[in-house]
C-alpha cells in the first residue's frame, strides 16, 4: 500500500509522550479537554487492537473500556506509557469478557474474510483508501497466531514498549519481543508472496483460511486456535 | 524464499515496532518496505467512525467526576450500595446537615462524592427527618445532575423533533440509565429533582418504594428537622432496615 516506510502518523500514540503525560496528569484533576486529548490519541489504536480481538464488537468493547477508564481514573498512577498500558489492560479484560459471553452465542462469521474489501461507510473518499488499507493490514495481523498478533498490535497501535506490553499480557518482556519479531517475520513472508501488497495478502490469507478451516468466527483471536493461514510462515 | 534470513533481523524488527524505518543497513529493503507500509497502515490517522464514541466517553468522564452514584452503567448497583450504606450509617446515627444539603443539591466536592459511603449518610440524613408519615424522597438513588441535564435536553428536543431526539450519541448514557430508548420519557418524568416533593415513586427505576410506612408514621419526631444528628439512634434503623433489599435490584 502506498505508505512510506517508517512514517508514523497522527494515530501513532507514541508520537508525543510528553504532551500525553501532561494530559494524564490534567485528566486526573478533572480536565475534560485533557480527557478528549487522551481519547483521540488512544482510541484509534485501541479500536484497531480490539477489532483483531473481537471483530465488529470492537466499538462496543472500546466504549466499555472508556467507561471503566473514566470510572477508575483516580486509581491510575503513571505517565503516558503507563496510561496506554493501563487502558490496554482494561481493554483486554473487556475483550476476554466479551468473547466469554459470545461463546454462548452462535458465531456470526465472515467478517475477516470480507475485511480486505471493507470500508467504513461514512468515510470521506480521501480517507477511505487509508481505512481500507488499515483494515487489510489488521485482517492480516488477525491471521497471526494470537500471541504474535497481540504482541505486534500492543507494540504498534497501542504504542507500548516491550516491558509494558509484557505487563499487559502477563508475560516476560523477552517473550513479547520474540512473539512480535516472529509476527513481523510472518507478515513479511506473507507480503512477499503477495508482491508487497497488503490488501492482496489479506485476501490471499482469507482465501487460504477459508480452504483450510471453514468459517472461524471473526472474534476467534482471543480464544481459539489461531487461523492457520499465517501460522507456519516463520 | 523462506530460507532467506537476511530480510528481517531482530534489530530491524524492533525499529519497525517503534515506528522507525527498518533501513540503516545495506540489507535488501523490499520486504521490509512492504512490512513498514503495512505497519504504517495499522497506525494510520483515525478514520471517521473510529472516534465516534468520544461523546459517550466524555459523558462517562463527567459522570465519574460527579461520583459513583451517577454512573449510568450501573444505576442499580449504585442504588443498592447507597441504600446499604444509608442503612449502616443511619444505624449509628451519623449524618450532617451540611453534607446532606450538598448531596441533595448535587454539589458534593469530588472527595466527598467519590464513594458511596460518604454519599450515604447524606442521603440518610435527609431522608430520615421527614416523619410526617410520608416517606422521604431518596436523594441517594437520584440520578446525577448530568442525567437531569440530559433529561432537560431530551425534553427540549422532543418538542422540536420527537423522532430524532434520542439519535444523538450524547443521550446514550441517558438511554442506558433509563433501560431503553422507549423508557427515557418515563425515566425523565420520574426524576426526583425534576418534580421535587414526590415520594419514593420518583426513584429512577420507576418502581414504587416499599419503604414501610409504619416505620415512618411511628417515628417520634413530629416535625421534620433539618439536622437529624440528635435523632434517637434506635429509630432510624427501622427505616432502611425495613426497606426490602430486593427492591432496587429488581429494576430492569
Amino acid at each position: 500500500m502506498p505508505h512510506d516506510g517508517g512514517v508514523r502518523s497522527a494515530a501513532d500514540p507514541g508520537s508525543d509522550d510528553t504532551a500525553l503525560s501532561a494530559a494524564v496528569s490534567a485528566v486526573q484533576e478533572g480536565d475534560e479537554d485533557a480527557f478528549r486529548v487522551l481519547y483521540r490519541a488512544i482510541q484509534p489504536g485501541l479500536i484497531r487492537y480490539l477489532w483483531v480481538q473481537v471483530g465488529d464488537a470492537a466499538e462496543d468493547v472500546a466504549s466499555e473500556t472508556w467507561l471503566q477508564v473514566a470510572r477508575d481514573l483516580r486509581k491510575f498512577r503513571g505517565d503516558a506509557v503507563g496510561f496506554r498500558g493501563w487502558v490496554a489492560t482494561i481493554a483486554r479484560h473487556r475483550a476476554v469478557d466479551y468473547v466469554r459471553h459470545q461463546r454462548r452465542m452462535p458465531p456470526t462469521g465472515g467478517m475477516l474474510e470480507e475485511a480486505a474489501e471493507q470500508q467504513a461507510p461514512d468515510d470521506t473518499a480521501g480517507s477511505a483508501i487509508d481505512a481500507m488499507s488499515t483494515r487489510a493490514a489488521l485482517a492480516l495481523i488477525a491471521r497471526l497466531p494470537r500471541d504474535q498478533g497481540e504482541a505486534v498490535l500492543l507494540r504498534t497501535v497501542m504504542g507500548l514498549d516491550a516491558k509494558t506490553a509484557a505487563r499487559v499480557l502477563g508475560k516476560r518482556a523477552g517473550a513479547v519481543r520474540t512473539a512480535a519479531y516472529r509476527g513481523l517475520r510472518a507478515l513479511a513472508a506473507c507480503l512477499e508472496e503477495a508482491g508487497g501488497d497488503t490488501g492482496a495478502a489479506a485476501e490471499a490469507a482469507a482465501r487460504t483460511d477459508v480452504r483450510a478451516a471453514p468459517g472461524p468466527p471473526p472474534n476467534a483471536a482471543v480464544t481459539q486456535t489461531p487461523a492457520p493461514a499465517l501460522k507456519d510462515m516463520r | 524464499m523462506r530460507t532467506d534470513r537476511r530480510r528481517l533481523n531482530r534489530g530491524a524488527a524492533e525499529r519497525l515496532l517503534r515506528g522507525g524505518s527498518a533501513s540503516g543497513s545495506a540489507e535488501p529493503q523490499a520486504d521490509r518496505d512492504a512490512l513498514a507500509g503495512l505497519l504504517a497502515a495499522v497506525v494510520a490517522p483515525a478514520h471517521g467512525r473510529e472516534l465516534a464514541g468520544e461523546a459517550e466517553a466524555v459523558t462517562a468522564f463527567r459522570d465519574a467526576l460527579l461520583g459513583p452514584a451517577s454512573q449510568p452503567r450501573r444505576p442499580l448497583m449504585s442504588a443498592t450500595k447507597l441504600f446499604v450504606a444509608k442503612a449502616v450509617l443511619a444505624a449509628v446515627g451519623l449524618g450532617g446537615g451540611g453534607v446532606a444539603l450538598a448531596a441533595a443539591t448535587g454539589h458534593l466536592p469530588p472527595d466527598l462524592g467519590g464513594t458511596p459511603a460518604t454519599a450515604g449518610p447524606a442521603a440518610g440524613a435527609t431522608a430520615m427527618p421527614s416523619a410526617n408519615g410520608k416517606p422521604a424522597d431518596h436523594p441517594a438513588a437520584s440520578p446525577s445532575p448530568s442525567l437531569r441535564g440530559l433529561c432537560q435536553a431530551y425534553t427540549a428536543r422532543v418538542g422540536s423533533s420527537p423522532g430524532k431526539a434520542l439519535g444523538n450519541p450524547a443521550f446514550s448514557a441517558l438511554i442506558t440509565a433509563a433501560g431503553g430508548t422507549d423508557k427515557v420519557a418515563a425515566f425523565c418524568a420520574s426524576l426526583p429533582a425534576a418534580r421535587p416533593g414526590h415520594g419514593p415513586t420518583s426513584r429512577p427505576g420507576g418502581k414504587p418504594s416499599s419503604l414501610p410506612a409504619p416505620a415512618n408514621t411511628a417515628h417520634p419526631a413530629g416535625k421534620p428537622t433539618a439536622v437529624p444528628a440528635g435523632h434517637p439512634a434506635g429509630k432510624p434503623t427501622a427505616v432502611p432496615a425495613g426497606h426490602p433489599a430486593g427492591a432496587p435490584t429488581s429494576h430492569p
